[in-house]
């Protein structure tokens, strides 16, 4: 089942209606209200619509209230959240961890291996560092976030 | 039984069909919905007066003052775009398909 499959199956046991709509505007990717979700015709494939997927279900999960307005600081907040959400569970640490473990060597194979866009794993690595820094370990594995992206394996002494 | 709560009854059965499933798809026990038909909205817990006017898209403060009065506009309404802001043509797409989430509610 691919991700857009299972968020899709999600929304359905939520009782959350999916629309797609042709939107005039292509800035419009997707809309959350009071339970619905539209996504626009313009999304092409099934990363991408999933992406916009994941975050509308973020909206469902932790949003209240009418969130337009991005000047805002709560708007912005439960943006975060909402976006946040989407992070954790299309991709998470160990998604991360398991990108590195099938032998991803970069971001474009991690997102394939992920079926994530590009744009919505470095944004999550983006939201990962900030809340955990330089590195952060998970069980066996060390997450690097600085200077650059990577995870390493460590070897317990024999 | 109030007229508020007899107009509610109603409108609830109208909708769903029965009392029951209307307390399924909100989570509350049929009891507790009873018990708040028949002893009055403005005695019962604030949370579960939400409850039953978010599912019914219906204004909570015109509810808690006697009235049935359909919701001024969405709940939660939130949106993925590119950019920082909407022009008035988005604004409007944006209220059309929080129209038709309502109507399909009303339905």
């Amino acid at each position: 089942m691919t991700n857009l499959e299972k968020l899709e199956e999600e929304a359905d046991q939520e009782g959350i209606p999916i629309d797609t709509i042709r939107f005039e505007s292509e800035r419009i990717k997707g809309l959350y209200c009071d339970g619905n979700i539209a996504l626009s015709a313009d999304l092409q494939t099934s990363a991408d619509r999933s992406a916009v997927l994941a975050e509308e279900l973020g909206h469902h999960y932790t949003s209240s209230g009418i969130i337009l307005d991005m000047n805002d600081t709560g708007n912005r907040k439960q943006e975060l959240q909402a976006r946040v959400w989407a992070y954790n569970r299309m991709i998470g640490l160990q998604g991360l961890i398991a990108a590195h473990r099938h032998g991803c060597r970069n971001r474009y194979e991690a997102a394939e291996y992920l079926d994530v866009t590009e744009e919505l794993l470095e944004e999550a690595v983006n939201y990962y560092r900030g809340k955990y820094g330089i590195m952060y370990q998970v069980d066996n594995f060390v997450i690097y976030f600085e200077p650059c992206f990577g995870v390493f394996e460590s070897i317990s002494p024999a | 039984m109030n007229d508020l709560e007899l107009q509610l009854k109603e409108l609830i059965l109208r909708r769903y069909g029965s009392l029951k499933n209307f307390c399924e798809i909100i989570e509350m026990p049929w009891t507790t919905l009873d018990s708040i038909l028949k002893r009055g909205i403005s005695k019962a817990n604030i949370s579960n007066v939400l409850k039953i006017s978010h599912e019914l898209g219906i204004d909570t403060e015109s509810l808690a003052s006697g009235k049935i009065v359909p919701a001024a506009g969405p709940d939660t309404l939130a949106a993925h775009f590119d950019g920082d802001g909407f022009t008035p043509e988005e604004m409007e797409e944006i209220k059309k398909y929080a129209d038709y989430v309502r109507s399909r509610r009303e339905e």
